[in-house]
């Protein structure tokens, strides 16, 4: 990440954040988004401090879309939250709406990580299942703007932003229907199972989100199990 | 197009918005400036969605000045939420007059979602009026239709016998499967094959009915409806 490259590792602190050197205490305690730009980066490669400035815009961009709503979102808001200018932004992203997609794909990027790293390639479809939708809530827990942007605020952000977000659950779809192919379940069920499944599942999901509970997520594992299991398993 | 045209074709499509039994009833259109604000609500958001619609363009599908728009609404917002309102309580009823009649809850379920399916077969600008736009909309409107749709599921469960006769899956797979049927909706409709909404009701019925019925009987449910 861009935004580490500056430090090195006794600048970690025991909790994992990175630590703030150069700057005065009170700037220490700001988050991260809110912080200027290290003092030195000059020295740094023109590449990284451009991604670097991307990323922050990024992750300012979530944090107001998640806020006021991708209708109530301006370029304005973003460029203040991110500390930039606008200029930095327009350099990056053509307008609001592009932002919105690349925010947008960064979380699902992230989240797809976090999944990929829970799996146990051995482990039996069940298994998988259940590390999969661990992680899942566990990444919606750990940052319910990101979670608010990419499961609620994605469907009233445009038809890029719908279509990047149905491609995911497409693939979502396909995950889970990997599962007839391992012989855990009934082989005669509806073609259109897995992709309704999916869709009731990130329904479920939104609703929970969209009512300020995305904080507790990892609570709702043994719901988000009974969705998934039901379809498959109802004798 | 032209904006003459455009509004030729929103004209067009306004004529056509009550086909008889299965879509509103004419007066719906007809009967005052008020109604004819909702149609051209209607085919505007069906159109182009809430957040490109205009109170101009309303005005203008729906044949009134935009002092009109004003007589009865005070922002693009409400009268979309009046118009959504009026559209809910139709088909609520729709659903619950075609049910009365059926033998027990399978084929109560069997009727709502058969009759709800027709509705919008005969006129697809309502299923992207009520399923597609408010979701895409975001805000308050989003929220309400978050809240029209566990109605919706309350009015499928509605007279379900309960254990030991179904089964007792939790609340979230009832709340979850709604969001799956629309989906598999709205897919349709979003491909431009609004007409053909009918078919998929002995999937839906499968879909919904599998959790409480177990899937040998929701299969036999689905093949008889």
């Amino acid at each position: 990440m861009g935004t580490s490259i500056h430090l090195n590792k006794n600048d970690i602190l025991s909790d994992g954040r990175a630590c703030t050197r150069g700057y005065p205490p009170p700037m220490a305690s700001l988050p991260e988004h809110l912080r200027p730009s290290p003092v030195g980066r000059e020295r740094l490669p023109r590449e990284v401090v451009a991604e670097h400035q991307r990323d922050r815009i990024l992750r300012a961009a979530t944090e107001v879309f998640a806020e006021r709503g991708y209708q109530g979102a301006t370029v304005d808001q973003i460029v203040a939250a991110a500390h930039v200018g606008v200029g930095s932004f327009y350099e990056r992203f053509e307008n609001k709406g592009a932002c919105f997609v690349a925010a947008y794909d960064r979380v699902a990027i992230a989240v797809r990580e976090r999944i990929v790293a829970a799996l146990a390639g051995d482990a039996r479809w069940g298994e998988r299942l259940v590390a999969s939708l661990r992680a899942l809530l566990t990444a919606i827990e750990a940052s319910p703007a990101a979670a608010r942007l990419a499961l609620v605020e994605v469907h009233t952000a445009g038809p890029t932003a719908l279509a990047h977000h149905e491609r995911n659950l497409d693939e979502a779809a396909a995950a889970l229907r990997a599962g007839r192919a391992k012989g855990d379940v009934a082989a005669d069920l509806p073609p259109s199972l897995e992709f309704a499944t999916v869709g009731g599942l990130s329904w479920y999901l939104q609703q929970r989100i969209a009512a300020g509970e995305a904080g507790e997520a990892t609570a709702l594992l043994p719901d988000l199990l009974e969705i998934v299991s039901e379809p498959f398993l109802a004798a | 197009m032209s904006e003459q045209d455009r509004q030729e074709d929103l004209a067009l499509r306004l004529a056509r918005l009550p086909p008889g039994r299965h879509g509103l009833p004419r007066e719906f259109v007809a009967r005052n400036q008020r109604d004819r604000l909702a149609a051209g609500m209607i085919a505007v958001v069906a159109e182009r969605g809430l957040n490109a619609a205009t109170i101009a363009g309303i005005c203008a599908a729906a044949g009134v000045s935009r002092r009109t728009f004003y007589t009865y609404f005070s922002s693009k917002e409400e009268c979309f939420l009046a118009t959504y309102g009026t559209i809910v309580a139709y088909l609520r009823d729709a659903a619950a007059e075609a049910s009365a009649e059926a033998a027990d809850w399978p084929a109560r379920v069997a009727a709502k979602l058969r009759t709800t399916l027709e509705l919008f077969a005969a006129n697809p600008d309502l299923a992207r009026f009520a399923l597609v736009a408010p979701q895409r909309a975001g805000g308050s409107v989003a929220n309400r239709y978050r809240t029209v749709m566990s109605q919706a599921v309350g009015d499928l469960c509605e007279g379900m016998p309960g254990p030991p006769t179904t089964r007792a899956p939790s609340e979230a797979v009832a709340a979850s499967m709604i969001g799956g049927m629309v989906a598999l909706v709205v897919r349709k409709v979003d491909a431009g094959q609004g007409e053909e909404l009918p078919q998929l009701l002995p999937e839906l019925l499968e879909l919904f009915l599998t959790p409480y019925l177990g899937r040998e009987a929701a299969v036999a449910a689905a093949a008889t409806a």
